[in-house]
């Protein structure tokens, strides 16, 4: 399942059990349309899992939405590349990816 | 008739209505209620003489929209409304972005165990802060709420990613099994504070303030409420407090984040040390003040 297939607006709770994964040249991507159309105190940061791929957890579609944080760089993506490129899996599959925390004494 | 009689009567506290100017600036709104509760938080700091302990402290409170901009907008942002200001004019929304649906006023704001986090832009080393006295302290606020298995989480954090600075309140479980609150403000080792919560992975964690204070080199205390948790009078290690931005929700190390804290938060803060008897000031005026927001 991708990008693609998901229609917006989504649910709030689907988007809190769903993750979306993409390469690290789709993030720098996304980076670049965030410093020519995003609010500097709204800065996506994905985390980087073990495979090297990137991940959100999907409820950062909300912030598409008109009125949104991210509204206006969503608008400004091109989406027939930007939608096939973002993997969309159950969260528990991305956490499976996290890289370990540390534990200390 | 005198014009003084048309004038409506000031009774918000300067530093409650500068947080709501500072809001509209950024987009956001706060009620009247709201205002009031804030105004009576600022009276009851300034009555306990402690309104110089805080750097920097957050209530998480205002109205909801989607960009969280009155959430993110810290109350202070210095030891006093005219001196020197640190850190960001807001919490920067990091990582996975805080949604609107992540906050209610009379519930605070949630977190995720994977990827939200805010970006205070507050840098203790910067500020001043040491480990020595006056010392500094951390604490976050929080309902009751059940930590989940094999969960090291950050709520709060300062650190530098290269050396063993820890200036943090660290919530873990485990497989040991075990479930307790950590924290050290300054180096690790002998002068650690922990407070065992239970012998499982995974257990309920009580909610209020938790308040970690180091007001001397031999002086380390962890607080939930007025009540005291955990002490430590060993000597820690003179490191310089930490250069990195100090976050909320998870630990940033300058390049990656780990240990996010998904639960629901309802205020932080940072600055100098506090004693007991400051805490338990500190204590009332914030319970007092989440009673008000409607935070049960």
């Amino acid at each position: 399942m991708t990008l693609e297939d998901v229609t917006l607006p989504i649910e709030v709770e689907w988007g809190r059990q769903h993750a979306l994964l993409f390469s690290a040249a789709i993030a720098g991507r996304l980076a670049e349309l965030h410093a020519e159309y995003g609010k500097p105190d709204c800065t996506p940061m994905a985390r980087v899992l073990v495979d090297g791929r990137r991940m959100f957890t999907a409820d950062i579609l909300l912030a598409v939405e008109p009125g949104g944080p991210l509204h206006a760089m969503w608008e400004a993506a091109d989406k027939t590349i930007l939608l096939p490129a973002v993997e969309v899996v159950p969260l528990a599959d991305a956490v499976a990816l996290l890289p370990p925390d540390p534990m200390f004494d | 008739m005198s014009p003084r009689l048309l004038r409506p009567i000031q009774n918000t506290h300067p530093e409650a209505a500068d947080w709501a100017n500072r809001v509209r600036t950024n987009g956001g709104s706060v009620s009247g209620s709201t205002l009031v509760a804030v105004s009576k938080f600022c009276r009851a700091i300034d009555a306990a003489g402690i309104r110089d302990r805080f750097y920097r402290l957050n209530l998480f409170c205002g109205a909801s929209d989607a960009s969280l901009n009155a959430v993110r907008t810290p109350l202070y942002r210095g030891q006093s409304r005219t001196g020197t200001q640190y850190g960001g004019t807001t919490d920067t929304n990091t990582g996975n972005l805080f949604q609107q649906a992540d906050y209610a006023e009379n519930n605070g704001l949630l977190g995720n165990t994977t990827t939200k986090w805010l970006n205070t832009g507050f840098n203790m080393n910067t500020a001043g802060l040491t480990v020595g006295s006056p010392g500094v302290h951390m604490s976050v606020v929080f309902p009751a709420y059940t930590h989940g298995a094999n969960q090291n989480t950050f709520p709060i954090s300062a650190t530098n990613a290269a050396v063993n600075e820890r200036f943090w309140l660290n919530f873990r479980s485990n497989t040991v099994p075990n479930t307790d609150v950590q924290s050290v403000l300054g180096s690790g080792g002998s002068s650690l504070v922990t407070k065992t919560i239970a012998a499982t992975n995974g257990a309920a964690i009580p909610g209020g303030l938790w308040i970690v204070s180091r007001t001397t080199a031999t002086d380390l205390k962890l607080y939930n409420g007025a009540t005291e948790q955990a002490s430590n009078g060993n000597s820690v290690a003179f490191f310089s407090t930490p250069n990195n931005d100090m976050s909320i929700f998870t630990r940033w190390t300058g390049s990656t984040t780990f240990g996010h804290w998904g639960y629901r938060m309802r205020g932080y803060s940072v600055g100098l040390g506090m004693t007991a008897q400051q805490v338990s000031d500190f204590n009332n005026a914030m319970t007092t003040v989440q009673t008000a927001l409607g935070r049960t």
